[in-house]
């Protein structure tokens, strides 16, 4: 494999990884349990709804930070790739 | 009776954003072998979604147990009811019974230690089947019951140590060799405890890491009970006196020390557990605290044997 072919690889791997985070960020999984307070229901299920969409609303950004900085890690390697003089011949 | 009391408008928009932060959720998709963590968040998020709180809240939505809500229905003793009977005093908020809470005080079990023991000894209260015995065969199967409580509380616990041994005990401070035992039987009540039952062959193993399990075989449940535990810890030491001369017999220091606990028990679920296959998709979940044979000595070091 050829080094360019291997950079573009990563690179759309990368932007890849930044659109699903970005449609992550863009859920309305994210805000939904604004739409589950007190002043929507009270109870006993209401408080364990509004804490499992807050629990929820977690994970999720914490998954979006992750692939955000996933992607930046596969670009810094696909940049140091492209940098490398093209007679080193690396392995894929 | 557990009350809820909402705002009819406002829950069904809560539905709607539901139904459509899980569709959103839902049409999220990637090939990335990067993205493999966060497809199983997405995939755990939709299940919460679409799974639990979807029925639920629609549940609330199509209830006919709707009633105007007075000052007397819910009454002042709970301070968790009043306030919804305050709330559904708002204009346009109805209340419902909430017919399937998932968070509020646990059920309180009904008995104190010795009404539970007087139970369990007039066989009130039945004990779990118990595992099967693999009767020592080789190739043969049997089970064990692990435990892995979601609430757990005691009631109470009675020391079991013979007079006997307590003497040992004492006399032990001031011997250069001692010996020390403990029985204890302990009752909790667990609330929403996971039942494991793991099947295994009997074989050849590591006694630290146990036998092969069959995980095809495995099933679980989730019941709540009483678990009466009867734990006992034996330990023998070889101590030297500190210091040269006369001084005190129990001041002393510990050459050599070897402990061993174990314990044997029994639970009595509310209702007789539900077994189902166990899925094998990654999950968290507690580890169990107790886990049971019938073995009379325990197969795999940290595990009990079943007494009921």
């Amino acid at each position: 494999m050829t080094t360019t072919p291997h950079v573009e690889q990563l690179r759309a791997s990368a932007r890849h990884l930044r659109s699903v985070a970005s449609a992550i960020g863009a859920s309305r999984a994210l805000t939904v349990y604004s739409l589950a307070g007190t002043d929507t229901w009270v109870g006993p299920t209401q408080l364990a709804c509004y804490e499992e969409l807050v629990a929820l609303r977690r994970q999720l950004q914490s998954s979006q930070q992750a692939l955000t900085d996933t992607a930046h890690r596969i670009d810094r390697q696909a940049d140091a790739i492209a940098l490398q003089p093209p007679g080193l011949g690396l392995a894929s | 009776m557990v009350l809820l009391a909402f705002d009819r408008n406002r829950v069904d928009s809560l539905r709607i954003a539901l139904g459509m932060a899980f569709d959103e959720l839902r049409g999220i998709r990637s090939s990335e072998p990067e993205a493999a963590d966060t497809l199983r968040v997405l995939g755990s998020a939709c299940r919460t979604l679409s799974e639990i709180w979807l029925p639920r809240v629609h549940d609330v939505l199509a209830s006919t147990a709707m009633t105007s809500c007075t000052r007397s229905a819910a009454g002042a003793v709970d301070i968790a009811q009043a306030a919804i009977s305050a709330n559904a005093l708002h204009p346009g908020w109805e209340t419902a019974t909430d017919s399937t809470p998932v968070y509020g005080p646990p059920a309180p079990h009904t008995g104190s230690f010795d009404e539970v023991l007087t139970d369990i000894r007039s066989g009130s209260l039945q004990p779990m089947a118990a595992p099967l015995d693999a009767h020592g065969r080789a190739g043969a199967r049997y089970t064990s019951l692990a435990f892995a409580a979601g609430t757990q509380r005691e009631i109470g616990n009675v020391d079991l140590t013979p007079d006997a041994l307590k003497f040992i005990d004492f006399l032990s401070d001031g011997l250069p060799v001692g010996w020390r035992e403990t029985d204890t039987l302990t009752l909790y009540y667990l609330t929403d405890v996971r039942v494991t039952q793991i099947v295994r062959v009997l074989s050849a193993y590591p006694r630290d890491q146990g036998p092969e399990s069959l995980p095809e075989l495995t099933t679980e449940a989730v019941t709540s009970g009483y678990m009466l535990i009867h734990s006992r810890l034996t330990t023998g030491e070889v101590t030297m006196g500190i210091g040269p001369g006369e001084q005190d017999p129990t001041a002393s220091f510990a050459l050599a020390s070897q402990s061993t606990e174990s314990y044997s028990g029994a639970f009595y679920p509310d209702t007789p557990p539900d077994f189902q296959p166990i899925t094998d998709e990654p999950r968290f979940v507690n580890p169990p605290e107790w886990t049971f044979s019938t073995a009379a000595a325990a197969p795999v070091d940290g595990e009990g044997t079943w007494k009921s």
